[in-house]
This record gives structure tokens, sequence and C-alpha cells, in this order.
């Protein structure tokens, strides 16, 4: 499969989350095949985009990096990232990320794909198994906290 | 979308879980009214989702505790609860969601509520929370079969 | 007795393992089509009967029905699609490629048997 379709989902990341937070990612350069479950980090949001192929982008905050997010963007002082305003706002990170990419590559392939609302999640080491998916993740550092991205397209990786 | 539908697609839903369960694990359930849409519990759950895509695009889920899913793969597979590991746990709650949307989906084709499948996941922890937007248009089913708990929760996004 | 299951649901494998040791089989499991298509062309010769669901990462159960009865190796060995896959039109597209058998999840271990018997053409039980 065309890596285009899992790097532009970490393209816009970088771009998104420079844009609205003014925070750089470092890395989130290289993919890598994810071959079991995945050990959530703190705060994990899962989006499906369906069109001609289907396709999922999970983001994975550490709790420190979620909280940042939300208390820089609603300009208050959350400190339980069970809050449903930061989940909220951990949500919408993914779903302007996700808009973002798959505008683009509805622009470049015509794939037709549109989002279903994100949904999030948060708890004590909580583990995110997609069994009949294969997915590639990408890693990133902040100042705040690490960030993944796992990106699945039905029909696999090669 | 109504209130009236979801409810309905709702038993539907029920109606096929009742049956997957019955057939592959010998377990009959019954439906207990479900007024606890965001209850938690301290132990360790499992639960299985999948996203429907259709007109509107709804979440599916269903949750139980560890030892619960444990227990019904044991009947569905005819190994023994310890001797199943937590990927097979995972791998079965995501089975079950997968074949109760399937008979759904058959169901509700030439519909206004047909819908496409996507990949079904498993989320496990403790102290769980899961959100999804305001305002949705949601409803839940508590099942039990015997001791077993078993929450089955449908939202349109 | 051999046979091949297909499937990306380690739950399925599992009961199918347990029917088809039932019937004194042995099986072979692949967790999807490029790995079952993988498997066979070593072991095609000793495979009697493969169970393929339909909805598979990398490469799905249709696509492997066609490959099978494209490839002159692979073409006599009996396929029985084991899948939640339950609308009639895909039922058909399935049998007009070549499946023997269409069994809908969820199914009972003795129509399993059943099933499989009837696929190896031994009748049912």
């Amino acid at each position: 499969m065309d890596i285009n379709l899992y790097q532009i989902f970490g393209a816009s990341t970088k771009a998104i989350v420079k844009e609205m937070l003014n925070l750089d990612i470092r890395g989130m350069d290289t993919l890598a095949e994810e071959t079991g479950e995945i050990s959530s980090m703190g705060v994990s949001s899962i989006i499906t985009f369906a069109g001609s192929k289907k396709g999922r982008l999970l983001v994975d905050l550490e709790p420190s990096l979620a909280l940042y997010i939300a208390n820089t963007l609603l300009g208050e002082e959350f400190d339980d990232i069970k809050n449903r305003m930061v989940l909220s706002t951990v949500s919408e990170i993914n779903n302007i990320v996700s808009g973002d990419a798959i505008t683009k590559l509805n622009n470049k392939y015509s794939m037709g794909l549109r989002l279903a609302p994100p949904i999030v999640f948060t708890g004590q080491d909580v583990i995110v198994a997609i069994p009949k998916i294969n997915s590639l993740s990408s890693w990133g550092e902040t100042d705040h906290g690490k960030i993944r991205i796992n990106i699945a397209w039905e029909g696999g990786n090669n | 979308m109504t209130d009236m539908d979801i409810e309905k697609i709702a038993d539907f839903f029920t109606e096929s879980l009742r049956q997957v369960l019955s057939t592959m694990a010998g377990f009959e359930i019954s439906h207990v009214a479900c007024d606890q849409l965001n209850a938690s519990t301290d132990n360790p759950i499992i639960m299985g989702a999948m996203v429907l895509h259709g007109k509107k695009d709804a979440i599916i889920s269903l949750s139980m505790e560890k030892d619960t899913a444990a227990m019904i793969i044991a009947y569905m597979t005819g190994i023994l609860p310890r001797e199943l590991k937590e990927q097979d746990l995972f791998d079965g709650v995501a089975e079950l969601v997968n074949i109760m949307a399937g008979e759904v989906k058959a169901r509700l084709s030439n519909t206004p509520h047909h819908f496409l499948l996507t990949s079904p996941f498993s989320l496990g922890g403790t102290n769980f929370k899961m959100v999804q937007k305001k305002n949705l248009l949601e409803t839940c089913r508590h099942l039990k079969a015997g001791e077993m708990d078993i929450t089955f929760r449908i939202a349109y996004i | 007795m051999r046979v091949l299951s297909v499937d990306d649901s380690s739950m399925v494998r599992k009961i199918i393992k347990g029917a088809v040791e039932v019937l004194d089989g042995e099986l072979l499991e692949a967790s999807d089509g490029i790995e079952a298509l993988e498997l066979l062309e070593e072991e095609y010769k000793s495979v009697d009967l493969i169970l393929l669901d339909w909805n598979m990462p990398r490469l799905d159960g249709m696509e492997v029905l066609k490959r099978l009865k494209g490839d002159r190796r692979f073409r006599s060995i009996p396929v029985m699609m084991v899948t939640t896959e339950s609308e009639r039109e895909n039922i058909v597209r399935a049998i007009q490629h070549g499946a023997v058998h269409y069994l809908v999840k969820p199914f009972t271990i003795e129509e399993l048997i059943k099933r499989i018997m009837e696929s190896l053409g031994k009748g049912g039980l």
C-alpha cells in the first residue's frame, strides 16, 4: 500500500499541533509495524474513516501532554485526565488531524473518505487490541510528553 | 433516526447477541433495564467495539468484566478459562461484536438504517472511561447470563 | 484429514480446531489470506479442506477464493466459507466462485462438524 497513506497522518499531526498549540513534535518521522496489542500511554482516541477504503487513526498521549493540550486550548487548569473536557479536547485534536489528513488524501487520490466522530478513552493499564487489521505506529516527543499515532487501513500494510 | 428507531435497533443487537451466546456458548441471557450508561467498576473490564458507517454513523460496544469474558470464550472454544491468554479474550470479545454486527447488518440491509461494518477493536483496563461527543442519541441494554453481566451500548454520532 | 482454517479470529480458529479434533483431523491455521496462500505453497498436497473467513486483513476471503480456484494446484481443494457475511448476494457470489458450502456465524459445533463432513463428501453425521 502507498506509504503516503500513512505518512500523511504524521505530517498533519505535527502541523496541527504546531498551529494550534505552538508546540513542536520531535521525531514522528518513521513508521513501525504494530504486531500485537497497544498499551495506552494514558489517553487514547480512535477515529475511523470510510470511502473507497476503510481505515482508522489512533492518537495516544501521555497524561501530561493531554492535560497540557486541554489547559492551553481551553485556558483552564485541569489536573484530572478523566475530566470530560480534557477527553473531549483530545478527541477534537484527533478530529482535526484526521480531517486535515483525509482532505489531502481525498484531493490527491479521490478516495471519497469521510470521518466518523472520534471516541476517546482513558483508564489504568488500558490496552487496545484491533485483531482484524494491521497497523503502523509513529512516535513523537514534545516538551510536555510523548505522543504516538497509529494508522491502519483495511487491506493491510503492503 | 428517532428514539424509537434506536431502541428497535438496540433490540436487534440484543437479539443477535442472545442468539450468538445461545448457539455458540450455550448461555441463555435475559435483559434487565439499563440505567447505568456511565456505570464504572473497579474490576478489570474488556470492551469490544465497532464503528458502523451508515447514513448516520454509530458506535456499538459490548463490555463485561474480564472474568465474564473468560467464561464466555471458554464455553465457546471448549478451552478452560485459566488456559486462555489475555490476547484470546481481546480477540474473542472483538469477534463477538463482529458476529453480532454481521447479523444485524444483514437484517437492516435494504432499510434506511443499513450500515457498513468496520474492524472491531477491544479495549481493556481498570477505572475505564470512554467519552464520545455530547448530545448523542444513545441507549443501552444490560444483559444477564446467570451471575454474569454484559452491557451493550449503541450511540449514533 | 487435514483442514486449513483461514480466519483472523484466534477464537474462531480454536472453535474449528475443536471440531476438527472430534473428527480425528489435524488443523492448520492462517490468520489472513496472504498467510494462507503462503502456507498452501508448501502444504497443498496434504490439505483436504479449507475453511475460509470473508473479512480479514491484507487479503479478504473472496479474493483468496478467486486465487485458489484460479490456480490448478489448489483448485481441487474444497472450500467452505465460515463468515459473518450473511447477505444473500454474498452467499451467491461465494458459491459462484467455487465455494462448496457457506456457514454463517454464529453456528453450533454440531453444525460445523456436519458441514465439514459434507464438504469432504462424507455426508452428515
